[in-house]
């Protein structure tokens, strides 16, 4: 035994030796401003939505910033049951809680319980959106140790990317070949001794490739809290494409000049609508020149336009400059968060909807109940869900459900016993009622039609299926009972 | 080593025994050969050439009863006997949808010694019978056991039919091959999969054969209405029914609307169909075959335009309708299922390809299509046909060309119209092409989360056609079946 204690010391100091050689100038010690935070978490059950899954432990990284508040990503501390959160060396845990999360950009603010856990620390400041080509270093506490990780590398490039906590959204973000890991997120990425990203998410498969918000969004997400409450994001609402066929340009009457995109699409805002139409073409926006390929030159980087709109405000208004039936048009476009397509984004920290009768399960059709059914949004058997989520307000609005519901589950009861559809079913009637959002399937049960037995019609197959109302009314309590539904309902 | 060669010796003993046991098989089966066009649908224009063998049964009237699969677009077929020399041969009649040809031969020379087979009325349900067939200039005849006859979904159409099962481990079958008992063929084989034979009973082999017979083929008919079972007591309280649990419910009798559309409602109880009783799960007691389900008398005696006796409840009233059989047609689907003797549809414009949706345009994402062709035309085989959409074209590629730059990525989009004008088959599209908006063609897709809409120079279009035909090496800018000529093909715009 004795002589594996000089080794085991001597591969510490080589580490030791190696960590000091890779962190920053030792005036600024920003490792000491960045914490290590781990969430215990729950998440329900999207089919049994009275349930919950085990809880699990994930840890991540966060960051002191001014106003005695902690900056981590929003999925750092999703489904938090308890925060606990660790300073740079030192043993005690402290409990914090959430007190703002931004979903969309996957940002969040913590605040530990007791006041001083502040001693002695020093709030990192927020730099600038740094250029391509330069150095950064991440700080964080990614899996494979315990001790906080040093991590190098360059900007690589700064472009629109899919945010994948919320899943349907697209903001700026700053790519570098810095190791990120999980346990990374959330953490600081620095330069200069200032702030300039916080890591959040890789793409599975490619190697040197983490991504980090740049401090843009950071700092849209610090001023929209100022008021003390979380807005969002607003959407311009427009669906832009490249313009660069000349016969276009020429039925546009609009010089071959490389200045302008075309809006090809324009969502069901009564803002926008009134003042965009498909064919406008957007020559500005804000002080931006817009290229013909649907690009803004911003801040030393060729991106797509729509990372204008994440600059502004809920609300807020922006200037732009169109072309329309060969002339110049200046408008400024109100632009505001939009929560239409909310149900195809992932949610958090919300417990799902759902309401039980006569042992049928119904839930509103989401995202997430759509993931738990697994098999992939394109198998035959999910198609008429993932159909009815993500195209049919594109393609048939009028015909279009404010909330479709699906019968999720059939809890097992003699009442129910020979009702014949028992899983994911889209709920088109009940008792001839239109089924438009779940709080119609509580109503249209309780609303006396006369008969004595109630009557479901499914689509897209019409398939209808009879349930005797007393024999539910009647059975309610004790399905409730036997199967550990604290209650039937959560609206 | 000596007990392994007796061994052998005694298989090669068993086989030739078989083989002797029934010599006029010999001369009743018959090799077919067929050389056929396929296409790549993501690539109309190209064609290649195969070749399949498959087996061929000799019946009444020198003719050669074969399946339908793989003579679709042939171009050569083929008999041979035995060992003989093979027989230059020709299509007599052929339905895609009943899965069954038959071929005949000019040359007497090669009827010369054939013995047409018996086929039995009904196929016997349980008990082994002889699969027959032609391998390697050797007649084969092996022992499978009947498993059950079932209603399924034809190979070739969208119509449930009687089908017969046999347990066996053979390999390679599914080709036509005859399968007997007592000297009688008993059905002919459409499929193998796993350790199971699919086969077409001779009850409705005949049955189409006897259609053919009297003069006037109608074809088969089928139900277009959709229904379910009945096994929820409630809900046949809650229609009314009278009585004991039994019949089916109709859910939908706008499916394939193009079709017929009778007297009968959504939510009607079907109780008999032409005098048989439905049970709860939709079967009625066949008298050849035992439980059936209900399809089956779309096509067990009656065929295309006749009338089969509803016996359904209706507000807890029995009433008899009388229910005209639709005839199967491909084209009633909006995404048809099959384009036989068709060669692949285009239209190109401007370096733009424009081909109808299909099932087999489909088939280029597999045979898993349903999970792997881009979502949106995949569910569109879901959507109704109605009149102002009874079928889609898609956009499915932009070959590149100066005209089009800008628009390559643009593929698989359904065209709503073009200059204005609604665009649901090629010829519509050819027609809107004329009449361009202030010398620009504007085409719009259908509202979507993708590409809305593109705008070409119309005097710039056709130059650029014949540009891209010269580039890509392509004959001609359009394929487009003349529908009053279905079948025949009109090409125009050749290649300068």
């Amino acid at each position: 035994m004795l002589h594996a204690v000089p080794k085991k010391l001597a591969l510490c100091l080589v580490l030791l030796a190696l960590a000091r050689s890779v962190s920053p100038a030792p005036a600024a010690e920003p490792e000491k401003s960045v914490v290590q935070i781990t969430n215990f978490s729950q998440q329900p059950v999207w089919d049994a939505p009275w349930r919950s899954d085990s809880v699990r432990r994930s840890s991540g990284t966060g960051f002191v910033i001014k106003g005695r508040k902690i900056m981590t990503n929003a999925h750092v501390v999703s489904w938090a049951r308890q925060i606990l959160i660790r300073r740079y060396q030192d043993p005690h845990p402290y409990v914090a809680k959430v007190t703002y999360v931004a979903h969309d950009c996957d940002l969040a603010i913590l605040e530990p319980d007791e006041a001083s856990f502040f001693d002695g620390m020093e709030a990192l400041e927020i730099g600038e959106l740094p250029p391509v080509r330069s150095t950064v270093v991440t700080y964080g506490y990614p899996a494979g140790g315990e001790q906080i990780s040093y991590t190098r590398g360059v900007v690589s490039r700064i472009e629109l990317q899919p945010y994948s906590h919320i899943g349907n959204r697209s903001y700026l973000a700053a790519q570098t070949d810095a190791a990120i890991n999980p346990g990374n997120s959330g953490g600081p990425v620095i330069q200069d001794d200032k702030v300039v990203g916080v890591a959040f998410q890789g793409i599975p498969g490619l190697e040197n490739t983490g991504f980090f918000i740049p401090t843009t969004l950071v700092n849209h997400f610090i001023e929209d809290i100022a008021d003390s409450t979380y807005d969002g994001f607003p959407q311009a609402g427009i669906r832009v494409v490249a313009l660069q066929n000349a016969a276009y340009r020429r039925s546009l009457k609009l010089p071959s000049n490389d200045i302008g995109a075309r809006i090809d699409y324009v969502y069901d805002i009564p803002a926008t609508r009134e003042l965009l139409k498909p064919d406008d073409v957007i020559l500005k926006v804000g002080d931006y020149d817009v290229g013909s390929d649907g690009t803004i030159l911003y801040r030393g980087n060729r991106v797509f336009l729509g990372v204008l709109f994440s600059d502004y405000q809920n609300g807020a208004k922006v200037p732009m400059k169109l072309w329309r039936d060969g002339h110049e048009l200046e408008i400024s476009l109100p632009i505001s968060t939009y929560s239409k397509d909310k149900a195809e984004a992932n949610q958090y920290d919300v417990l799902p909807r759902y309401y039980v009768y006569g042992g049928l399960v119904f839930v509103p059709l989401n995202r997430d109940y759509l993931r738990t059914l697994g098999n992939g949004w394109s198998d035959p058997i999910n198609a008429p869900l993932s159909y009815e989520l993500f195209y049919r307000k594109h393609e048939s609005p009028e015909t279009t459900r404010s909330e479709p519901v699906v019968l999720a589950s059939v809890l097992n009861h003699a009442v129910n016993a020979d009702f014949g559809v028992r899983a994911r079913a889209l709920v088109d009637k009940i008792n001839g009622v239109k089924i438009d959002r779940l709080e119609d399937v509580v109503k249209a049960f309780a609303t006396d039609t006369g008969k004595s037995k109630h009557l479901l019609q499914f689509f897209p197959d019409p398939t209808i299926e009879a349930l005797d109302r007393q024999g539910a009314n009647e059975a309610n309590d004790e399905i409730l009972s036997t199967y550990g539904v604290a209650a039937d309902r959560r609206l | 080593m000596k007990s392994i060669l007796s061994f052998l010796f005694l298989i090669a003993i068993a086989a030739q025994a078989l083989a002797a046991e029934d010599p006029s098989w010999e001369r009743s089966l018959v090799s077919v050969e067929v050389t056929r066009k396929q296409y790549d649908y993501l690539q109309p224009w190209s064609r290649r050439v195969d070749q399949t063998q498959k087996i061929g049964t000799i019946i009444e009237g020198n003719e050669v009863l074969t399946t339908a699969e793989s003579l679709g677009d042939h171009t050569l077929i083929r008999l041979q006997k035995g060992r003989g020399r093979w027989h230059r041969a020709e299509l007599a009649w052929i339905d895609y949808h009943a899965n069954l040809a038959a071929i005949r031969c000019a040359d007497p020379e090669f009827w010369k010694d054939t013995v047409p087979v018996e086929l039995a009325e009904t196929a016997p349900r349980r008990g082994t019978a002889q699969v027959l067939r032609w391998r390697n200039g050797i007649l084969e005849s092996r022992n499978v056991e009947i498993n059950r006859l079932v209603l399924r979904k034809g190979r070739l159409t969208f119509m449930d039919q009687l089908h017969i099962e046999f347990d066996s481990e053979m390999s390679g079958l599914g080709w036509g091959e005859a399968i007997a008992v007592d000297g009688k063929v008993i059905a002919i084989a459409v499929s193998k999969d796993d350790h199971t034979i699919t086969a077409l009973p001779c009850s409705f082999i005949r049955a189409c054969l006897a259609d053919r017979a009297d003069g006037a083929y109608q074809g088969l008919g089928y139900f277009s209405f959709l229904w379910q079972t009945s096994e929820n007591p409630d809900t046949l309280a809650y229609l009314g029914l009278v009585g004991e649990p039994r019949g089916v419910i109709v859910i939908d009798v706008q499916k394939r609307e193009k079709a017929h559309v009778g007297q009968l409602r959504a939510r009607d109880l079907i109780l008999e169909v032409d005098g048989y009783p439905i049970d709860l799960q939709g079967d009625y007691v066949d008298p050849d075959y035992g439980n059936l389900l209900l399809e089956n008398l779309a096509s067990r005696t009656k065929r295309a335009g006749d009338t089969v006796k509803l016996k359904i409840m209706r507000d807890a009233e029995e009433i008899t309708i009388d229910y005209v059989l639709p005839k199967v047609d491909y084209r009633l689907e909006i995404v048809p299922l099959a384009t036989f003797d068709q060669e692949p549809e285009y239209f190109i414009m401007g370096g733009l390809v424009f081909q109808p949706l299909t099932v087999p345009f489909l088939q280029s994402w597999g045979a898993d299509w349903t999970r792997k062709a881009p979502f949106r035309l995949a569910y569109a085989a879901k959507d109704n046909p109605t009149p102002d959409n009874p079928s889609y074209i898609v956009l499915t590629m932009v070959l590149p060309d100066p005209v089009n730059l800008g628009y390559q990525d643009a593929r698989f989009l359904i065209v709503d119209k073009l200059n204005g004008q609604r665009v649901r088959t090629l010829q519509q599209l050819v027609a809107a092409k004329e009449q361009p908006r202030d010398g620009f063609h504007v085409l719009e897709f259908r509202d979507g989360d993708t590409l809305q809409r593109l705008v070409l120079d119309a005097g710039e279009t056709d130059a650029s056609t014949r540009r891209v035909l010269q580039r890509y090496s392509i004959q001609k800018d359009r394929l487009i079946a003349d529908p009053a000529k279905s079948g025949r093909l009109v090409a125009t715009a050749d290649r300068e």
